[in-house]
């Protein structure tokens, strides 16, 4: 059976793999009207090569004068600071990979440290802004008192006399709110 | 980019693009010119290319359209030039009809320019950039089953017109 024309055009161009080639070859051998068809793809093809020459004889000539004209170009571009920002530089895929991770990874952790930073700003700020409930000297049970008329929570600032700390060292008098009883100093 | 580099693309893809640039302007000065411009943007441009087979592909890409839009351009002035002197002539109003006309005993040439642009064009690139349908799918876009196609109706067209004038080499 006869290849079709478009399988014999591809054939002459050499785009037939082995062993379709091997058996185009036979068969084209054998075959009259495969032959012809074959022939006349070659006789255009020759046509063209022919044509081709003619150029290349003119072609060697150009050559060297687009060579000269280049020259110029060519050192004008390698002697011209190229801008930082345009240039490029190959990196490999998995380096990129891991770059876009680790900026990624950086990027969350700084958000999320920022927002912590933004709730401690705003606790200190309560803080200070808080009532100065022991300030007059009211004592625990006042203050206690107050926590417990508070329907939300609330911070507390507790400045001891600088007196406290000047040099007498034992157990405080209050360890935790649960060993606190009222009216005694334990 | 160093000046070694170049000329190593230069000295493999010269020709090539001289060639296809020359079938398609028909001018040695247009192909010269077109080949010459068509190397300076890739030297603007040669941070771009990962390859240098990238770079070669690239350049027939701009050679071809480069000499498509020259065609174009000299079409367009020839009729402003005509219009003005009133010159008006039918027969040789474009660089095509021209080339025919100064060509039409001159074989491949003259069948060529009669070809649609789509064939011609994948005949140019297989027959005197002496690429294979891989690559002139690279370049021209296309798939290389398409490419197959292209080629094979390109030269069952010209097939039809060496007949028409006698010569086709497949009589007996």
């Amino acid at each position: 059976m006869c290849p079709d024309r478009e399988l014999l055009s591809a054939w002459a161009d050499g785009e037939v793999p082995s062993p379709w080639r091997e058996t185009i070859d036979r068969h084209v051998a054998a075959c009259e009207s495969c032959a012809r068809a074959a022939a006349s793809i070659g006789a255009a093809r020759e046509l063209c090569a022919r044509d081709a020459s003619v150029i290349d004889a003119s072609a060697a000539a150009a050559k060297a004068r687009v060579e000269e004209r280049l020259g110029f170009a060519l050192a004008r571009a390698s002697t011209r600071p190229r801008p930082f920002l345009s240039r490029r530089f190959a990196v490999p895929l998995p380096a990129a990979a891991a770059a876009a991770l680790a900026i990624a990874a950086l990027g969350l952790a700084l958000a999320d440290s920022g927002r912590r930073n933004a709730e401690l700003r705003m606790a200190m700020r309560r803080a200070y802004e808080a009532t100065p409930v022991a300030a007059s000297g009211m004592g625990i049970e006042s203050v206690i008192d107050y926590i417990s008329k508070q329907n939300a929570a609330i911070n507390i600032n507790i400045t001891l006399p600088a007196e406290a700390f000047g040099g007498q060292a034992g157990e405080p008098l209050i360890v935790r709110e649960a060993d606190y009883v009222p009216g005694s100093r334990r | 980019m160093t000046d070694a580099d170049f000329k190593a693309l230069y000295d493999e893809t010269f020709m090539m693009l001289y060639r296809v640039a020359r079938r398609i302007t028909n001018s040695d000065e247009a192909a010269e010119d077109v080949v010459h411009d068509s190397y300076i943007k890739a030297v603007e441009r040669w941070a771009i290319f990962p390859t240098k087979d990238d770079a070669k592909y690239w350049l027939i890409r701009v050679v071809k359209n480069n000499a498509l839009n020259w065609i174009k351009r000299k079409g367009r002035e020839q009729k402003v030039y005509q219009r003005y002197y009133k010159e008006m002539d039918a027969v040789s109003d474009s660089p095509e009809t021209e080339a025919l006309k100064n060509e039409a005993s001159d074989g491949m040439r003259s069948y060529l320019w009669r070809l649609p642009e789509k064939f011609r064009m994948v005949l140019v690139l297989k027959e005197y950039g002496l690429l294979n349908y891989k690559e002139i799918g690279k370049v021209l876009g296309i798939a290389e089953g398409n490419v197959k196609v292209r080629v094979f109706r390109a030269r069952e067209a010209l097939a039809a017109m060496m007949r028409e004038d006698g010569n086709d080499v497949s009589r007996p």
